[in-house]
Order: structure tokens, then sequence, then C-alpha cells
């Protein structure tokens, strides 16, 4: 489960990395491949490492064991501003001191790229998030959806390898959220750049990711597709987090050809594929199928 | 509301009312007196002049006490301001061990008797073998003014969202260009604050200046030499009152430094 989608190759890999805060295990060994030019998420209930995790990769702190390396290159000793990572925060962090263009010039100054080149970038990047024109007003005046776009502005206009976004659509409200799940993924499109997104938000995984790790205490406890998440939780604790689901107390009865034949307290006998049948099935297992077609919406 | 609650309500207003005349009568009669056309301090009034401001135009060794406290408040200011930065930015962001302690006896001098203090820099100093110089009454000025320094620089630390730094890390800014680049100006109307407060207190200290001054006295300690002549009194009051009104000015605009720099950082609550 934890390699990379077959024609991407990984642009961060995380090897059994661990990290500690004190007495408690933020991260217990985690290991994914981050595919290039793909969408992922974290997705995760509050306290499960996947912002430790997010932090570890853009380099505010450092693991206890185990390693990131990002395009190949081991990051262990590398700080956050040498990194070919972009960060857009959860409050946004905008420099309430700058206006909207010198917040998305602050990274390029280190580049030297001149005036007028420092001046087509920023422009270019406030194009990119329908901010154009917007370039003289003071950060302070901003509402809530165009900080947001300010700090994607800004952290695109790097060319990062890899765009880190740590919960950036949770202080947004519920139209303006939807309405940027859908403008972040046609900004990733049309970028082209990795993303990894933290969220807590199982519509907001679902919509957004090619491919989505659910974790839990410190664990990735799956990595798959939106579509393989939804269809085969493989586990119970999965399935109740990615959505509301049924769940049916089954003993397998048989297994031929394919098909396991289970039977359901109070339905009866069923047939399903063996490729759904959570577990190894074996006859008189018994076990629980959770149902995700029944899923209101 | 009963009638008993609005009596008493009227009661606690007057009483606040006559504790503020008590408060601040005694600083109303320093430019009664300033002005006043009298050798003596005393009622009644005489009329209006100018001469006792003209007085202090021309006397010479006034104009040494005011360039050593300028001199003294300066260096106060700005060291005692360093010393609150690096204080504050330490306390703000790190946990270390001994943190609180380590406060703690930066705060102290906030509530230690001046008068102990200057005494036990005095057998310090003399033991040691130094020389008293205005650099000695610099030495016990930021003792004082450090509290107030940090306590200042502490409030606008912390109200720095230290994403604000972070983000700066992640878009390839070093920590020092950070620093020089999203911190101080962020904390710069707190800096500036704490400044004007540490120049204001260390300008108006008599007891570690009284001790501490060796042949150059600072103004508060002229101003009470001075007070032996009864024919000097009208010009101390004139003197007292341009003091009066540079204060205010300079508390006036810390605190508008300071409130600004709260509005920048987004934080609550206040200093004075």
């Amino acid at each position: 489960m934890n390699t990379a989608n077959g024609e991407r190759r990984a642009i961060v890999d995380i090897d059994r990395v661990a990290k500690s805060f004190g007495d408690v295990q933020a991260l217990r060994g985690v290991s994914a491949q981050i595919g290039e030019g793909e969408f992922f998420s974290l997705l995760g209930p509050s306290g499960c490492g996947k912002t430790t995790l997010l932090r570890l990769i853009a380099g505010f702190d450092e693991p206890d064991s185990g390693q990131i390396r990002i395009d190949g290159q081991p990051t262990a000793g590398v700080p956050a501003n040498l990194r070919p990572t972009n960060m857009v925060f959860q409050s946004y962090a905008i420099f309430p001191h700058l206006n909207v263009a010198q917040n998305v010039a602050y990274g390029l100054r280190r580049l030297k790229l001149g005036r007028e080149e420092t001046r087509r970038r920023v422009d270019e990047a406030l194009a990119m998030v329908d901010l154009a024109g917007y370039g003289e007003r003071g950060s302070s005046a901003l509402s809530g959806g165009q900080r947001q776009r300010v700090a994607l502005a800004r952290a695109l206009v790097l060319r990062p390898k890899v765009l880190l976004l740590d919960e950036p659509l949770s202080a947004l409200d519920k139209k303006l959220r939807e309405q940027m799940q859908v403008e972040l993924r046609r900004l990733q499109r049309a970028v082209g750049i990795t993303f990894v997104l933290v969220t807590h938000d199982q519509d907001e995984a679902l919509i957004m990711s090619d491919r989505i790790a659910v974790m839990f205490d410190g664990e990735i406890a799956q990595l798959a597709s939106p579509e393989t998440l939804y269809r085969r939780p493989v586990s119970r604790r999965v399935a109740s987090f990615i959505g509301v689901m049924n769940f049916f107390d089954a003993t397998v009865k048989g297994v031929s050809g394919g098909k396991v034949e289970i039977d359901i307290a109070g339905l009866g006998q069923v047939e399903i594929p063996q490729a759904q049948a959570p577990g190894g099935a074996a006859a008189g297992r018994r076990g629980r199928l959770a149902s995700a077609s029944a899923r209101k919406c | 509301m009963s009638a008993g609650a609005r009596a008493k309500g009227r009661w606690l207003r007057a009483y606040a009312v006559t504790y503020l005349i008590f408060l601040y009568a005694p600083v109303l009669l320093l430019p009664l007196f300033a002005f006043n056309n009298s050798a003596v301090v005393a009622f009644p009034l005489k009329g209006f002049t100018t001469r006792h401001f003209s007085v202090l135009w021309n006397t010479p060794v006034l104009h040494e006490a005011v360039f050593n406290s300028l001199y003294v408040g300066l260096s106060t200011a700005m060291l005692s301001t360093i010393l609150g930065i690096c204080a504050a930015r330490a306390s703000a962001r790190f946990d270390f061990p001994g943190k609180k302690p380590i406060i703690g006896f930066i705060m102290l001098p906030l509530v230690l008797p001046e008068i102990i203090v200057a005494v036990a820099l005095l057998v310090v100093l003399v033991q040691l073998g130094l020389k008293l110089s205005l650099w000695t009454v610099v030495l016990g000025h930021v003792l004082v003014c450090t509290p107030f320094s940090y306590a200042i620089l502490n409030s606008a630390f912390l109200n720095l969202d230290r994403s604000l730094e972070e983000a700066s890390l992640d878009l390839g800014e070093t920590r020092l260009g950070t620093f020089f680049r999203v911190t101080l100006p962020l904390v710069a109307p707190g800096v500036i604050a704490s400044l004007l407060i540490a120049f204001t207190i260390s300008l108006d200290e008599f007891i570690i200046a009284f001790f501490l001054t060796g042949t150059e006295p600072t103004l508060p300690v002229y101003i009470w030499g001075q007070l032996r002549f009864v024919a000097k009194l009208p010009s101390v009051m004139a003197l007292g009152f341009i003091l009066l009104i540079l204060s205010l000015a300079l508390l006036f605009a810390a605190e508008f430094f300071r409130r600004r720099s709260e509005r920048q950082t987004g934080g609550q609550g206040g200093f004075l």
C-alpha cells in the first residue's frame, strides 16, 4: 500500500519516521511515498500526528528516527529555509506590516531576480489565484478567502517542489470552503506541483486528493485512493472515520471460485466477490462487513 | 437600582473625585508658581511673569545637569531596551530550565526599595575600586528600567504570531534575516515604547542617581541641591513645569506606540 502510483516518481519519501514530544509519541514509525505531481492528503482526527508529519517535511522539526527524502535528497539537518518546500499555514501567516505584493515577493528577494522580473512573477502569481490588481492592498483589509489566496500565491511564486497545506480551508465558511476545494484542485492540476494537504475533513480529502493517508495515533491506518478507501476500508475504524457506514456482522460459510458466501444475521446468506471481503476470508471466520453504498449524502 | 445603592454610588464618586484632587493639586501648583511674579512661593499670586524661565536659561550649571541627564537617560534607554529584547524574545519563544527564577530576578528590582539597591550598588562599586561617574548612574538605572522594558517587550513578543516567523523561514529567509525583516518590524512599536518609558524613568530618578553620581549631577540631583536656596525656589518650579510637560509628552508617545503595536499584532490588554 505504501508505494507511489506506478507512473509517478516519489518526490517525498518518508521512511520509518518517528517523533515524540515529551511523553507523547506523535509519530510511530510512519512510512509513505508521495508521488511527483500528486495531490496527497493526510487525513485523521486531531492529535493523530498529521500536522507533525507536515512540519517534519517542511523542516520546522527534525524526526527522532527515520528519514525524509525530498526529490532524492536526505533532509536531515537541512533547515526549513533551504528546503524545496513551501507551506500554506492554517492561520495563513500573512505578514501584517507588508502589503499583498510585498507579501508575495517576500521569498523572491533572496533569489535576486531584479525589479522587473520580481514584479512580473508577483503579478503572475496573483493572477493565478484571481487576485490580479490587489497588489497594493494592505494585508489587514483582506477577507479570509483573500488571505488564503495571498498565502497560496506567496508559496507558489517560489515554484516549490512540494507545497504543504496545513488545514488551509478550516477557517473559511462552508460555501467558500466548497468553492476553494474545487479551485485548489484546479490550481494543483494547472501548476503540476505536488500538494500535501493536512485535513480532518473527510469530504475535503475525498474530493480533492489523488491518494489519502488515513492516520490514527501516529500511524498510517490506510493509504489508498479515495475510491479504494471508500469502497474497501481496511478496518472498522477507517470505515467509520471516512463516512457514515452500515456495519453487518457476518459469518463466512464457504469460499469457492473467487466468491465468498457469508451469512449475515437477520439478512440471510449473501455471496460477495472475494476481493471485497475484509481480511483473509476463511470458512467459519466471523467478521464485519462495511457497506459504503448506504452512505448518506 | 435602589435609592440606597444610588446614594452609595454618589458617595463613592465624591470619594474618587476628592482623591484625584488630593493627588493632582500639588502638580497643578507647579505652573501656577512657575509663572507667578514673586520671589517667594506663596499665595496670594502676584501676577504673570516668565522671568523664572529666563533665570533657567542663564544658568550654565543647570545646562550641564540637563546634558548629564540626557546622556544617562539615552544610554539607559538603549541598554535596558536591548537587554529587554533579548530577555523577552527568549522567554516568549523558548522553554529552558530555570526560566521562572531568571525572569523573577529580572523583575525583582521593580519591587526592591531603590535606596537598598542604591546603597548596595555603591558598596560594591567602591569595593571594586570603580570611580563614580555618569556610567555608574547608567548602571543603576539599567537595573531599574530593564523590568519595564522586559514587561513591555514581552507582551509585544507574546502577541507576535509564531507562524509569521515560521512562514519567513519557510519562504527561504535565514533566522537572522527573519528577525530583521519580520520580528523586529512587528515589535518595533514595543521597542519604541520601551525606549521612551526607560528614558522617562531614568530622567526623573533621584535616589540611585544621588548615591552613584560623581562630580557631575543629573537634573534631579541638581534640583535637590537648589532647594536649599529659598530664592531659587520659583525657578525650580519653572524647571519642574518644563519637566512635567516633557514627561507627559513622552508617556503619551510611549502609549501611542504601544497601542499601535497591539493593533498590528492583534493583541489585547494594556500596560497603562
